[in-house]
């Protein structure tokens, strides 16, 4: 029932046409239009309102009470009014239109070996049952600040040792691809939540695969970041030197942008790299912008050691294809032999034993976990801890011991210790001629639970592809590429992708210059590429294109801004001229009123005489600043005004004109010139005798 | 299953050696399992248990033993890489000492929450029974 819900995100047909170019124009900002990814989509719903918080967490909810039974993915699930306490806070918060972190409202899943202050943290283990942390790890609380809520804790093998989930203390994980079957290990609860849609992320740890294997098996993506990316403070310690928190998510951008909430430097984790973490989100790129050869320039090393004899030839060909779809989108691949690669088992697992034999040493029973009462403290210790720990983790730190024991240090972990360093140089070596470095994720698809309970080492060698990444340091990532038929139905195959330390965005993300390339083209048109690359050319410089995008944006909106200054700034210089003008016809209006006045008393004082002078109004408040109406009405009450005031003068006498006429012949020019003075008067008071006369009707009362 | 994924636990030929000039790409001997005879000391499960601090029972001895024992002898096939030149590598990647915080000494907020997961807590003391001293 499980099995028909997912298909892998990432699985594109060759045959997919992708668009050169696209109908709608690359928006203008610096950073592409991200691909589709759950995370996203979610935030986006959320700020938009289309969806709430709430009713996002009820369905998860819904969907994890009704698969848990199955699944048993789950140690500890957070009681639904916590959750819903939290969606609601969240809720409130977009409601006031306030800031959210970039997790808003993401649900997630965090492996119980990693401290939650408010759950039970068991790491898998009887003995330390019921074991509340008093604090929350460092990569909780950066989730937590980021607005994720976390929805339970996840299960997990004992320690993180084992690579089936069936060495829980609790309970063994189904795998939801086909429930008989192991969903992988250590990180196998996450990964079946995640691919089960029980949440939408999870947190896991990856000491040797225990993230990349269970990815594989259960078909979602897997992220290991490099050692030292992500702090280890909260961490349950395995093999101190190898652990690291990792991802898991449904798509490659859900995994990036949840290795960006977690990533940076901590105070509390000496071993944490102060390196600054660059934006994953930022370069991630909508399949639908990728021109047919979007990898071009990527060079793909295979490892050879991983498709030899020892993996299923299913599994084999799934890479195979996969690697032969990574060419036709433009990669470079070559074959890469890393003759030490099957050392690397060998010196990991003695590696990882001794330092978990020296780790587990504090599980006493005396501070905290489960305590079995003795009449002597070492009775109390032997007691307790045999209780506590399982058969995997007791013959474990049995062999971890014994490797460090006095005489066979030298022997064993020493050498072990100079393996590792053969192993990094090889990677380093390998990974200076590629960019990227491909095997498959593990040796086959899920086994059935218990086909490998009682063959260690048979377990062990299902490792062989993962631990030399963390012996190395080195980031990978799982991505589902196929198919195989198994068991009840088909069963995902995973393959691994390893990039060079601190390199995780070019796992995530292989967007070459090319790309960037084409951007420019779109946004500011093929001439202007084509000048750019000229002038490349004429002074022998070459610039990355994604480089010269985000200047190239900066420049628009700097001329833009500056454009808009400037007129911002005419329109204000012409708003004072006009003040300026305005007080000045005011001036002058009021200069004439108080002459006329002054001349002829109270009788001016009457409306229309006033209407007349004051006729030009000052224009309305409301203008437009950046309209083409504004410019023509500052013209025309400029000399508006005047005109009109000009007109009213030479009309109104022309009107005391006619009315003198109509008293007495006057003579026009010897009226213009020696009557002016008087005209004025007398016209004013012939207008305002008349405008009181019912004879003299319309002339008087025009209107501009 | 068991079988195939036994063929990835071979390693390659004891010839294997890190001078670039002798990378030896041999096939696999297939007499060599992975039951490659170890010049160590068989591992004594009961005294390891001892040092370990773990109380067995006979029986998981006598389970435990022979596992241990083959994944023992599984190790012994790095003593027989040459690896006389190489430097042990402590850490995956060596950031440097300027990774040290200062040192100074911070109060934990919540010392209530740490008591409260001692199992036997009394009235400021953590109650172990007692000690003795083997001689």
């Amino acid at each position: 029932m499980l099995s028909s819900a997912q298909t892998p995100r990432l699985l594109r047909s060759p045959t997919t046409t992708l668009k050169c170019l696209h109908s709608s124009p690359v928006p203008a900002s610096s950073t592409a239009p991200p691909p589709p990814s759950q995370i996203l989509t979610t935030r986006k719903s959320l700020l938009s309102r289309q969806t709430s918080t709430v009713d996002l967490a009820k369905s998860f909810l819904d969907r994890l009470r009704r698969t848990e039974p199955h699944l048993n993915s789950f140690l500890h699930v957070s009681p639904d009014e916590a959750i819903l306490k939290q969606a609601e806070e969240l809720d409130n918060k977009i409601k006031n239109n306030e800031a959210v972190g970039p997790l808003a409202g993401v649900l997630v899943g965090v492996k119980d070996n990693i401290c939650t202050y408010d759950m039970p943290s068991t790491a898998g283990s009887r003995l330390l049952e019921n074991y509340r942390p008093p604090f929350d790890a460092t990569a909780v609380r950066k989730l937590r600040e980021s607005g994720a809520i976390v929805v339970g804790k996840t299960n997990l093998d004992e320690f993180g040792m084992g690579s089936t989930t069936e060495g829980s203390g609790y309970q063994v994980t189904a795998n939801p691809w086909d429930l008989s079957r192991v969903p992988g290990g250590s990180s196998g609860g996450s990964a079946a939540a995640v691919s089960a849609r029980q949440c939408m992320v999870a947190l896991g740890s990856d000491t040797g695969g225990s993230v990349r294997q269970p990815a594989s098996f259960c078909g979602v993506v897997g992220l290991k970041p490099t050692y030292g990316r992500v702090s280890r403070y909260g961490l349950v310690a395995y093999a101190s030197s190898l652990d690291v928190i990792g991802c898991f998510g449904s798509s490659v951008a859900d995994a990036g942008i949840l290795l960006n909430s977690i990533s940076g430097h901590d105070k509390f984790d000496a071993t944490s790299s102060k390196r600054e973490v660059p934006d994953y989100q930022s370069q991630f790129v909508a399949i639908d912008y990728l021109e047919s050869k979007p990898l071009k320039g990527l060079r793909v090393g295979v490892i050879r050691e991983t498709l030899e004899n020892g993996v299923d030839s299913e599994v084999i060909s799934s890479a195979r294809d996969a690697v032969s779809h990574l060419e036709e989108l433009g990669c470079t691949v070559t074959e890469v032999s890393l003759p030490s690669f099957s050392l690397g088992l060998p010196a990991y697992y003695i590696l990882a034993l001794s330092e978990s034999s020296s780790n587990l040493s504090r599980y006493d029973g005396v501070r905290y976990g489960k305590q079995v009462p003795g009449d002597e403290l070492n009775s109390l210790y032997g007691d307790s801890r045999a209780q506590g720990f399982g058969s995997e983790v007791k013959m474990r730190i049995l062999m971890g011991t014994y490797a460090l024991s006095a005489g066979y240090y030298d022997a064993c972990y020493k050498r072990a210790q100079q393996v590792r360093t053969i192993i990094r140089s090889s990677f380093k070596e390998a990974l200076d001629k590629n960019d990227i470095l491909i095997s498959p994720a593990a040796p086959s698809v899920a086994y059935k639970i218990g086909e490998k309970k009682n063959d260690p080492l048979a377990m062990y060698a299902g490792d062989i592809m993962t631990v030399n990444v963390n012996l190395a340091g080195l980031p990978a990532l799982v991505l589902p590429c196929g198919f195989v038929e198994g068991g009840s139905g088909s069963l995902p195959v995973g393959f691994q992708m390893i990039g060079a330390a601190f390199d995780e965005g070019r796992d995530l993300s292989p967007v070459t210059d090319k790309l960037w390339k084409k951007f420019y083209k779109l946004q500011f048109g093929a001439d202007s590429t084509n000048t750019v690359v000229e002038r490349m050319k004429l002074r022998k410089v070459t610039f990355k294109w994604r480089q010269l995008y985000e200047a190239k944006v900066k420049e628009r909106e700097e001329a833009t801004q500056k454009s808009l200054d400037r007129i911002k700034q005419r329109y204000q210089e012409e708003d004072a001229k006009r003040k300026d003008i305005e007080l000045r016809d005011f001036q002058m209006k009021s200069h004439l009123n108080s002459h006329y006045n002054h001349v002829k008393g109270w009788l001016w004082k009457t409306k229309s005489t006033s209407a007349i002078l004051f006729k030009g109004s000052p224009p309305s408040k409301k203008r437009s600043f950046y309209g083409g109406v504004a410019a023509s009405n500052i013209y025309n009450t400029k000399s508006g005004l005047l005109k009109k005031a000009k007109l009213e003068f030479i009309n109104s006498r022309e009107v005391k004109n006619i009315a003198a006429m109509k008293n007495k012949v006057v003579h026009r020019n010897h009226s213009v010139s020696s009557t002016r003075k008087p005209i004025v008067n007398s016209g004013f008071a012939a207008s305002s005798s008349s405008s009181s006369s019912s004879k003299i009707t319309k002339p008087i009362q025009r209107r501009f | 299953m068991g079988s195939r994924a036994a063929l990835l636990l071979r390693a390659t030929p004891p010839l294997f050696s890190f001078r670039r000039s002798a990378y030896t790409k041999g096939h696999v001997q297939s007499k060599r399992f992975y039951a490659q005879k170890s010049s160590l000391d068989p591992p004594d499960v009961s005294r390891l248990a001892e040092t370990a601090r773990i109380s067995l029972t006979p029986q998981e001895v006598d389970e435990f033993e022979p596992k241990i024992r083959q994944v023992v002898d599984w190790f012994a096939q790095l003593q027989a890489v040459d690896l006389d030149s190489v430097e042990p590598a402590i850490r995956a990647d060596t950031e440097g000492d300027d990774n040290l915080r200062d040192d100074v000494p911070e109060a934990f907020d919540n010392r209530d929450a740490i008591v409260a997961a001692v199992p036997t807590y009394e009235d400021h003391y953590i109650k172990v029974p007692k000690v003795l001293n083997k001689e």
